[in-house]
């Protein structure tokens, strides 16, 4: 079999090993007729990061294609359903400062024909460009689901993600792998990297099980970067002058009684020197203050998260805080030699957008979809593989500053974070662009892009971004734009009748659950 | 209106049940609950698919009487004019409930039924507070829709098991031209029921599904009939 590659061994048993091993199983399984094993070495010692509790849409593929039940997930999980990301405060702070991110795009073909209409009639106003192109905000302002009792398994009315509990997903998606899915698992920890005579990887050394060779190798040992970096030294890429968020304090906040509303986003809010997430799960919710150490204390963090639990229907004093520090950025390459890493070994950006996980499912799905069948292809993959990432890297580099550019706050973490001297060229020469015109399909490198054109439309124009386009609003756009409007009132009449508040569908999913069709 | 009373040969000795079908007893309903073991009955006469239950998502079986809320075309000029009626038609004012009255009978009746009268129809005791024989078959007719209800979820849930139920579309002109979609219909999948394994057919046949899901596609003929009706 000319040295094909037959067994890949993944280091690392967090989230990013596991969704790793899930989607390498599965789609191998086919490719390559069952003949590529995967083993997983976890460490019994070394504990998971235990956050993360914020997906993107893709996850909902990605579960359903692994072959798991969505009503199993969201059992097991105490998932809940994500709509979007809402950001209060981060263009003024001002009493009423909020607009939404939601996950339903905003136009229905490539040409947003409305746009001009819109921004021409109204005076940009904060927070009216998401309600005017779609209408999960009205649904999100609501409380409701995204779908009812009766929509099957993974489909939806109303787009949306996963909020989860990230410890709880690592074992419902190890389970499924060494139940379900023939992933091997080794629970031991990695003394040693054994490197052949070109420097490829030939085996790691475990503490009791000795030698374990393979083929394929990737590292999803976290922050440790156990092989890419401790082994092989790959530089990495601090993006701290853009995004200048590198710590975090995180805590799990009880809800104030059982049958407390559950929200339909992620609530971004603004603070002094960077921004809380509040995420509810079916129990309780996940609460963290991501910020700058240049701009703030850790215990002055901390008494600000305190103050907003204690200002949202929590209570900051049963609450156990866990501080995270991290460097922005990501490796200058992904994979070397025999090595890949995924996850946070690859890299890391302050979780704004919950791009972590979606990094982690496309690298694991490009993995699969280019898998070299030997070590010949390996470096062309490989070298693919590389531009690819480091494209998309710089991509979400470029749209979590987008978030920050725009704000008027008075502190000084939110004056120096829109110096022009911080925003990468690549971001100034689009809202250059975008100044004169409407951002539109062809700005974008489509085939790999990571978050969509709507997306950035609903960043730019929900803070009030302008757009000086000198031309007229045609009349045909104008009607189309009117057409819209009332469209989206029809929509909200219809979906208010059919949806019910995010717990109630939670709990018939609990008692009947979905059915797959 | 529903309002149920555990059967009493004392208090409901005067009651009487007025035994037609048609709009006068609410029965212009679009859609109406059925029982596979009724399938032999049903399926000459009405379209019978899945649908789901909008409060708990969960499959049941369904007689399809019409395309419209409360539209039910097998109703002519306010009569239903069929011959077989499903039996949660025919057991209409009853329902199943354990009895330690002295009936003996496991019945609970509707008293805001229409069909209460004190004059007219069939009375339910005779003189010495005995069950009638027209209450005697309406309890047996209980009983047994009782026991199909069980069987029933079985039958679905095997189904489902092994997948053999998918979204069927209905969609036809109107006489305005205009097409009309129905959704929420599902079917017995005839491309999954044809690649089932010897082994799954001998499982189903065993437990008599085999012949209902055979039944259940034979019954989707009669949707030409009701289209008609609908048109005309
Ligand atoms: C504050 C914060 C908030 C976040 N929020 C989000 C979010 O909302 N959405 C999102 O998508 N992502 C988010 N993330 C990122 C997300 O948590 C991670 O991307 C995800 O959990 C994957 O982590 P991992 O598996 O790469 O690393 P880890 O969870 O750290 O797992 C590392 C694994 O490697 C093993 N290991 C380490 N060394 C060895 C060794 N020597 N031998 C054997 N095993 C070893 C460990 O035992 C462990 O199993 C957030 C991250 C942080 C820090």
């Amino acid at each position: 079999m000319n040295n094909a590659i037959s067994s890949v061994i993944i280091v690392g048993g967090g989230n990013a090993g596991w969704i790793t091993a899930a989607i390498l199983a599965r789609k191998l399984k086919n490719k390559c007729a069952g003949q590529v094993s995967i083993s997983l070495i976890e460490s019994p010692n070394i504990k998971t990061i235990g956050v993360g509790e914020g997906t993107w849409p893709s996850m909902r593929r990605t579960l359903k294609s692994i072959g798991v039940s969505e009503t199993e997930f969201i059992k097991s999980c105490n998932a809940t359903f994500k709509q979007g990301a809402k950001f209060v405060g981060w263009v003024s702070g001002a009493k009423n400062d909020a607009y939404y991110h939601p996950l339903m795009l905003a136009g229905e073909d490539e040409q947003f024909n409305t746009l001009h209409a819109w921004h021409h009639q109204a005076q940009p106003q904060q927070g009216a460009f998401s309600k005017a192109f779609c209408v999960q905000d009205y649904i999100c302002e609501l409380g409701l689901a995204p779908k009812s009792i009766t929509t099957p398994e993974y489909a939806s009315v109303s787009n949306y993600a996963y909020h989860l509990d990230a410890g709880l997903f690592t074992d419902f998606i190890k389970k499924h792998c060494v139940e379900k899915l023939g992933v091997k698992l080794l629970t031991d920890d990695v003394i040693e990297v054994k490197a052949s005579v070109e420097n490829t990887i030939s085996a790691v050394v475990t503490k009791e099980n000795g030698l374990v060779s393979g083929d394929l190798f990737i590292d999803c040992t976290g922050f440790k970067r156990l092989l890419i970096n401790k082994h092989y030294q790959i530089p990495f890429k601090s993006c701290k002058t853009i995004l200048s968020a590198d710590s975090a304090i995180a805590c799990q906040v009880d809800y104030a009684n059982t049958d407390q509303a559950i929200a339909s986003t992620t609530i971004s809010t603004a603070q002094s020197a960077g921004w809380i997430w509040d995420i509810g799960l079916q129990n309780r919710r996940g609460v963290g203050y991501v910020f700058a150490s240049d701009y703030l204390s850790d215990s002055d963090a901390q008494a600000q998260l305190a103050s907003y639990i204690n200002n949202t229907a929590g209570n900051a004093t049963n609450c156990t805080f866990k501080t995270i520090k991290f460097e922005p950025g990501h490796l200058s390459k992904f994979w070397h030699k025999n090595c890949v890493a995924i996850g946070l070994s690859a890299g890391f950006l302050e979780p704004l957008e919950a791009s972590a996980l979606l990094l982690i499912e496309m690298s694991a799905n490009t993995l699969a979809e280019h898998f070299p069948a030997n070590q010949s292809a390996m470096q062309l993959v490989a070298d693919k593989f590389n531009q690819t990432f480091l494209y998309r890297w710089q991509r979400i580099i470029d749209f979590l500053k987008l978030h920050y550019i725009l704000n008027q706050r008075h502190e000084p973490f939110w004056q120096d974070i829109k110096q022009a001297q911080s925003i990468p060229q690549s971001l100034q020469n689009q809202l250059e662009l975008w100044r004169y015109q409407y951002p539109c399909v062809h700005d974008f490198e489509q085939a790999i892009e990571v978050f969509p054109l709507d997306s950035y439309l609903y960043i730019l124009y929900g803070m009030g971004f302008k757009t000086d386009y000198p031309f007229n609003v045609s009349k045909q756009q104008q009607d189309l734009f009117l057409a819209q409007c009332s469209d989206i009132q029809l929509q909200l009449d219809h979906l208010i009748n059919t949806l019910e508040p995010n717990r109630k569908l939670i709990e018939k999913i609990k008692k009947f659950g979905l059915q797959k069709i | 209106m529903q309002s149920f009373e555990t059967l009493d040969g004392k208090r409901h000795q005067d009651i009487r049940i007025k035994t037609g079908h048609g709009e006068n007893f609410g029965e212009n309903v679009h859609c109406v609950p059925v029982v596979a073991n009724e399938l032999n009955q049903l399926a000459v006469h009405y379209p019978v698919c899945f649908l789901k239950d909008t409060e708990t998502g969960q499959f049941g079986l369904y007689a399809l009487l019409g395309f419209e809320p409360n539209q039910n075309l097998y109703i002519k000029s306010g009569q239903w004019g069929q011959d077989y009626l499903p039996l949660h038609i025919q057991r209409q004012p009853f329902i199943y409930q354990i009895n330690t009255n002295s009936t003996g009978l496991n019945l609970a009746i509707n008293v805001d039924s229409p069909r209460i009268d004190n004059q007219l129809g069939e009375a339910l005791f005779l003189d010495d507070q005995q069950p009638s024989d027209y209450l005697q078959k309406m309890a047996k007719l209980v009983e047994f829709l009782q026991s199909s209800l069980a069987s029933n979820q079985n039958f679905i849930q095997t189904l489902l098991n092994i997948d053999l139920i998918e979204p069927s579309q209905l969609q036809f002109q109107q006489a305005d031209g205009q097409t009309k979609k129905i959704d929420g219909l599902y079917q017995v999948s005839r491309q999954q029921l044809a690649s089932l394994s010897e082994q799954s057919i001998i499982n189903l046949h065993k437990t008599g599904a085999l012949q209902a899901c055979y039944l259940l596609l034979a019954s989707q003929e009669n949707f030409k009939k009701l289209i008609n009706w609908y048109k005309s």
